[in-house]
Parts: C-alpha cells; sequence; structure tokens
C-alpha cells in the first residue's frame, strides 16, 4: 500500500529571524538540504561546514541576485556604496571628497546613472539594466552564485533616491531575488524544478516553478522550520503550526494511470500572513494555492479557479451518497473514525486529483494524476504532529481534518525516516 | 487500495423460476448447494410448500451463518402475490434478522448471485421482461458473512429497496437491513446506528466521484462500515469490487481471473458515487457459471 522512495527521508530543523539576512539562510537550508551541503558556499554567511548530503535533489544553477533603485535627486558628491565599494558622483574637472571611486555626474538622473552603471560594471563587473529612465538595476557579477544580501547605501540618505529593498537603516538596500535553481529526481520525465529566491521583503523568500508561472512568497520564516526531503518531494512547515504560511509541500509524484509526469506544489503567497494558503487546517488545504504540471501542461491556480468540483484534492473512500450538500444529510459516518473489527485501520494511497490544465480557462479534465510518495491516508483523526508508523517507518501526521457530514474524516501521513 | 478478497470457492450465478413458490424454492436452494452451502433442514410452508435452512462453508477463520427461505403463506396485500422471506441467522442459530423478500408471480424470474459466503438475490429484467417489475418491491434478497480481522460472529443482511442492488447506503425505514458483528446485533434504523454503508473513492470534500486521468474510475475492495456511531466496524464483501463510478446498466467486464457484473444499476445515479461489482465466474476448475432451471 502505498508509494515509497527506497531511501530514508532526510530531515532537519533550523531558525530563522525575520530580518534581511534570514532569507539568505532560509533558502540555503533548502538548497542545502535538498541537495547537499557546500561547506565552500562563499555565499552562505551562516554556512553549514558538516557538509552533508542532502536529500537527493541536483542544483541546476544559482541564480544572480539583484537590486533597484530609483532617483530623485543627484547631485554632486552624493555616495553609492555596493558591497563595501564606494562611488562618488563628481561632475567635469572635480575630485571625490569622500574617497569614492568617481563616477561622471551627468546633466540629470538619468545620464548620472547610466555613468554609474558603467563604472560600477568596470568596477564590481555588476551588470545592469535601465528599466525606466529614472532607475537602475545591477544583476550580475562575475561570481556566478552573487551573494543575496550584499548591502547597498546611498549618502545622503532620503533625498538622492530609493532602493527597492530596506535593511531598516535609512538609505540602506540589499541585494535580493538570488538563490538556486534545484530538481528532483525524475521518474519518466520532466522532474520537479524550482527556483529558491530571496525576497525583497526581508521577512519572506521565494519558491517558484521554473517559469514563475506561481510564485509561494508567503512563507512566514521567522520561525523554527522543518524540512521532510526525498529525492521526489519535500516538504517544510512549522511543527505544531497549522496556520496561514506555515507550510509547502512540493512533489514530482509517483505518475497514475496515462500521467507521464506528474509535478504539484502547494503553499502560500503574498507576503502579508493572512493572504492565503499554506495552512495545514485541513486535507483542503492543497488546493489552496497550487502549481500543477502535468504531460505538457503547467499552470499556476488557487481553489477560486474553476468550480469546486476542479480544486485539487486527496482521493480516497468515504461516504457513497450525496453530491450535493443536502443529500448528505444522512452521513453518519462523516466525524467518525472508521477501524477494522481489530481496531486498525485501512491505509488508502495518497492520490491526488487536478485538472490537467487551468480551471480558470474553461475546459479543464479533473482527474486522479499522481500520488504522494512515503505518504498515505487514514481514516481518522489525530493532530499535526502526532507520531505514526507508516510502512515500517516512523512518521508523522502532517494534516488532516475530524470530518463531518460534508466531508472526509482523514489525515495525511508521512514519513519521518 | 487494498486488493479483492477472494473466497477462492465457487462463485455463479442462477436463474430462478420467480411465478411458482416450490420451483423459485428449489432453485435458491441450487444456487446455494451448487456454492457450497449445506443443508440444515427442511422448513415447512405454507400450502404444503417446503424451504430450506442452509449453512454456508465455513470461512478462514471459520465463521459460519445460515439462511432460512420458505414461504410463511404472507401475500402482498390486494394483490395477492405469495412472499417468500429471508432470514439470515449465526450458526447457532441464536441471533437473525430477515434480510430481504421476494414475491412470486407470472412469468417472473430473479437471479442469485452466489458465493460460499454471501448471497445477492435480484430481478434481472433482461431474464425476466414481463412483467417489468424492476421498481416493485419484493426483489432482493441479500447477505452473509464479511470479511473481518477477528474470529466470532459476523453477519449482515440488506433487504427489499434497501439492498445494494438499490442503493450503497440503505436509508428506507420501510424495508430491512441488519448486521451482527462484535457482540452488536442491529436491524432497526436509529440515530445511532451505521447501517451497512459502502465506500466509494471521491475527493476529501465528498464532491464528485473522480476518475483517473485516463477516465478510468478506481477499483477497490468493497469496504463495508457498520456498527454503532459510537464505534463503527469497516469489514469487506467477498468476491466483490467496488468501483467508484456510478453506472445505470449490466456491465459486465472480466479481470483478474474472474468474471465480474456491475450490481448496483438500480441506485440513484444523482447521488450515489460508486458501483458494487460482484464475481460472476472464477476460472478454477471448481468454479461453474450460470444454472437455469
Amino acid at each position: 500500500m502505498g508509494y515509497y522512495t527506497t531511501t530514508s527521508v532526510f530531515q532537519k530543523s533550523k531558525t530563522f529571524g525575520s530580518t534581511y539576512p534570514y532569507g539568505k539562510q532560509f533558502i540555503d537550508f533548502l538548497r542545502d538540504s535538498l541537495v547537499g551541503a557546500d561547506p565552500s558556499d562563499v555565499c552562505d554567511p551562516n554556512s553549514d561546514t558538516s557538509g552533508y548530503p542532502g536529500a537527493g535533489w541536483m542544483l541546476v544553477s544559482s541564480i544572480t541576485a539583484q537590486i533597484s533603485f530609483t532617483a530623485l535627486a543627484i547631485t554632486e558628491h552624493n555616495l553609492f556604496t555596493l558591497n563595501g565599494t564606494k562611488f562618488e558622483f563628481v561632475a567635469s574637472g572635480h575630485s571625490p571628497i569622500h574617497g569614492g571611486i568617481p563616477v561622471p555626474l551627468g546633466g540629470d538622473n538619468d545620464s548620472s546613472l547610466s555613468s554609474l552603471g558603467t563604472t560600477v560594471n568596470g568596477v564590481l563587473q555588476w551588470e545592469y539594466s535601465r528599466p525606466t529612465t529614472g532607475s537602475i538595476t545591477f544583476y550580475k557579477s562575475t561570481d556566478p552564485k552573487i551573494c543575496n544580501g550584499l548591502v547597498c547605501s546611498v549618502s545622503p540618505s532620503g533625498s538622492v533616491g530609493i532602493w527597492d529593498t530596506s535593511t531598516g537603516v535609512a538609505g540602506e538596500g540589499f541585494t535580493w531575488r538570488g538563490g538556486y535553481i534545484v530538481k528532483s529526481a525524475v521518474v519518466n520525465s520532466n522532474p520537479l524544478i524550482l527556483k529558491l529566491m530571496t525576497h525583497s521583503n526581508g521577512s519572506h523568500v521565494m519558491i517558484s516553478d521554473s517559469a514563475e508561472l506561481m510564485i509561494f512568497d508567503g512563507l512566514q520564516i521567522n520561525n523554527t522550520w522543518e524540512i521532510l526531503a526525498s529525492k521526489y518531494q519535500f516538504s517544510i512547515r512549522v511543527p505544531s503550526n497549522t496556520a496561514v504560511g506555515m507550510f509547502l509541500i512540493a512533489s514530482h509524484m509517483k505518475p497514475l494511470s496515462n500521467s507521464i509526469y506528474c509535478n504539484f506544489v502547494s503553499g502560500p503567497t503574498g507576503p502579508i500572513v493572512g493572504t492565503g494558503g499554506g495552512d495545514r487546517t485541513s486535507l483542503q488545504t492543497l488546493g489552496g494555492f497550487y502549481y500543477a504540471e502535468w504531460n505538457g501542461n503547467a499552470y499556476g491556480a488557487n481553489s477560486g479557479s474553476g468550480s469546486s468540483n476542479q480544486v485539487p484534492a486527496l482521493c480516497f473512500p468515504g461516504m457513497p451518497f450525496g453530491i450535493a450538500n443536502v443529500d448528505k444529510l444522512s452521513n453518519k459516518i462523516g466525524g467518525l473514525d472508521l477501524k477494522r473489527d481489530d481496531g486498525s485501520f485501512f491505509p488508502y494511497e495518497a492520490f491526488l486529483a487536478f485538472c490537467d490544465s487551468n480551471p480558470f480557462l474553461g475546459g479543464a479534465v479533473y482527474g486522479i494524476r499522481g500520488a504522494f510518495w512515503d505518504s498515505l491516508i487514514y481514516p481518522t483523526y489525530a493532530a499535526v504532529e502526532t507520531p505514526a508508523l507508516i510502512n515500517g517507518n516512523s512518521g508523522i501526521v502532517l494534516f488532516g481534518q475530524t470530518g463531518s457530514g460534508t466531508s472526509n474524516r482523514g489525515i495525511f501521513v508521512t514519513r519521518t525516516q | 487500495m487494498s486488493g479483492v478478497y477472494y473466497s477462492n470457492g465457487i462463485v455463479g450465478s442462477f436463474v430462478c423460476d420467480s411465478s411458482n413458490v416450490q420451483n423459485f424454492l428449489d432453485d435458491a436452494y441450487t444456487a446455494f448447494s451448487t456454492c457450497g452451502w449445506t443443508l440444515i433442514r427442511r422448513i415447512a410452508g405454507s400450502s404444503g410448500t417446503s424451504g430450506y435452512m442452509v449453512e454456508s462453508v465455513a470461512t478462514p477463520l471459520l465463521q459460519k451463518c445460515r439462511i432460512r427461505f420458505y414461504w410463511d403463506g404472507s401475500a402482498v396485500p390486494l394483490a395477492g402475490f405469495p412472499i417468500i422471506k429471508f432470514a439470515i441467522f449465526d450458526a447457532a442459530e441464536s441471533l437473525g434478522f430477515e434480510c430481504g423478500k421476494i414475491w412470486i408471480r407470472s412469468q417472473k424470474k430473479n437471479r442469485i448471485i452466489c458465493g460460499p459466503y454471501q448471497f445477492f438475490c435480484f430481478f434481472d429484467s433482461r431474464i425476466s421482461p414481463t412483467p417489468d417489475v424492476s421498481g416493485q418491491g419484493g426483489n432482493d434478497a441479500s447477505g452473509g458473512i464479511p470479511v473481518t480481522s477477528l474470529p466470532g460472529t459476523a453477519i449482515w443482511g440488506c433487504g427489499e429497496e434497501n439492498s445494494f442492488r438499490r442503493t450503497l447506503l440503505p436509508l428506507n425505514h420501510s424495508f430491512q437491513f441488519g448486521f451482527s458483528i462484535g457482540g452488536n446485533t442491529q436491524s432497526a434504523f436509529a440515530s445511532n446506528v451505521v447501517q451497512p454503508t459502502l465506500l466509494t473513492t471521491r475527493g476529501s470534500q465528498l464532491l464528485n466521484t473522480v476518475p483517473f486521468g485516463d477516465l478510468y474510475y478506481p477499483v477497490s475492495s468493497v469496504q463495508m462500515v457498520i456498527g454503532l456511531t459510537s464505534a463503527p466496524i469497516v469489514v469487506c464483501l467477498w468476491d466483490a469490487i467496488m468501483v467508484s463510478a456510478f453506472f445505470n446498466s449490466p456491465v459486465t467486464t472480466n479481470a483478474d481471473f474472474h468474471d465480474w457484473e456491475a450490481y448496483s444499476i438500480q441506485c440513484d445515479g444523482s447521488v450515489t458515487t460508486g458501483c458494487l461489482f460482484l464475481a460472476t465466474k472464477s476460472y478454477e476448475s471448481s468454479s461453474v457459471g450460470s444454472y437455469a432451471h
């Protein structure tokens, strides 16, 4: 019963704060857990020197970080400090007075920013773009793993311009959106490829599919997190906390029937608590905000997309009667444990149903596409984190619901070893 | 999903002449005896008819049940159709309850799908086109020993329009159901009684049934919930599968060295989310197919 990976489940915990360095640490924690910890990683300010192997995912590439600046009024002797290197605007024939690398002051913000970009590129090899005449974005370095969280500042603060991030100190910002692209092991084809990136809000991170169709940016990293990972699948959660923003699950699922491959991610969106998703309050949480990829189709959606019959759902045996709620009034078993006569439970595979294409667009076909690995569903209820045995290995209740007249009672149990 | 619970005994489909009391009783006995049930005694009935008390084959946990079927002289008011009553008992006949009624009327035939531990008697319009009484009472009787994990008395029965041919969740208080398991015997509707309920695979929010991506529906062992709301018990049926889709026609198929037939085709498709399929033939040397009187 169930579908199991042959290797142990990787399990690790770590505590993070809410200020900007912790976003990078959270991303590194995910990378280390999935791919393996690299003690030589120069970009990890909290580098783990133990060098553990990880869950069996592969590192595809790094993502360079970036920082953007919008100018208000650039005048002579204004300073830009990028990762400790100071640049100073000077008019023609004048010299720096603050010891910065001279940057020609143009006749306006636009020409000044162009000069800044050219100078920075020549000195630091940071590439840049000019998205608008009044802004500049630095986003590349000759170091392929440009670090997140590099502090950038401007002086005097307040009048020269605004960074798109803030360290909390006036005039300071930090590089962000850098991270890693990782991919799962593959069953048939098309492994799950994820981007792990920092967020412009230092309290959050961004996890997305490779095309950024769905960005999960609602994880509340200012907590103690635990990851459970295998080579195909991982979940991250704040133990014992089922609130919004405390959970994400990603899986290159066991494909079923005519699924060549089947990838699914469910988690929170919105860097403000309460935006939605990423909770463990019921079995329906998987259909909150999600990314689905199946046999060439990929999309991001939420529980409001399409009809209620098209929301991703775990499928397992339950009440045989009633489709509309009014028909289920005779349901006596909805909130009851369903045990065998010897007190044990029938285990059920963790089948997941979702649409083959975005239900918001119409024409989508709903069906059971895949199964979660190393996980089962039992027709009972227990609180999250309750220990359980699954296929002879230790496990826990990851999420569940008590059941009612209109919903199944069940718990999703997953391996922890 | 868990696999099918095969009795590894004789299963078969049998036609019974429901136009004559004694013919029906004799045909029903033939069905039971062919599948290994033994005659305990004859039951003297009305107008010189003779019914039967038969005992099942012992399950691997050494459980047995007994089925009694005979005519006690009762008849349908005004129409006068004789009513054959089925009842199921434990092996000691210390407890039991009615599990169905079959009306005898002109030109009618019923079928019995039978195995060593259970039976299902029902109306099939394909073999009894005149009259078509599929919507009528007096067509259904079923019951037997479920698959349990522990030994001890375990019997179930669903009769008349509460049979699994008409509903996967007996709801009609006018008709019969019953069970005895774990020392708990119930045969009357009550708010704390979980009448035999067959589970189907559905989304956790209990919406429509869900096929796989190839549009075929999940197939699983038949899990039946019975007992009290304080502690319901899940048991299984022998030689049966649950397909989590509704069918309203007599679908037959072959799989896993068995012939299967859709049984729950008279359920209400607007609310029913599955179909019970019964094995009608096993491709073993000791099996038998149809038998006609």
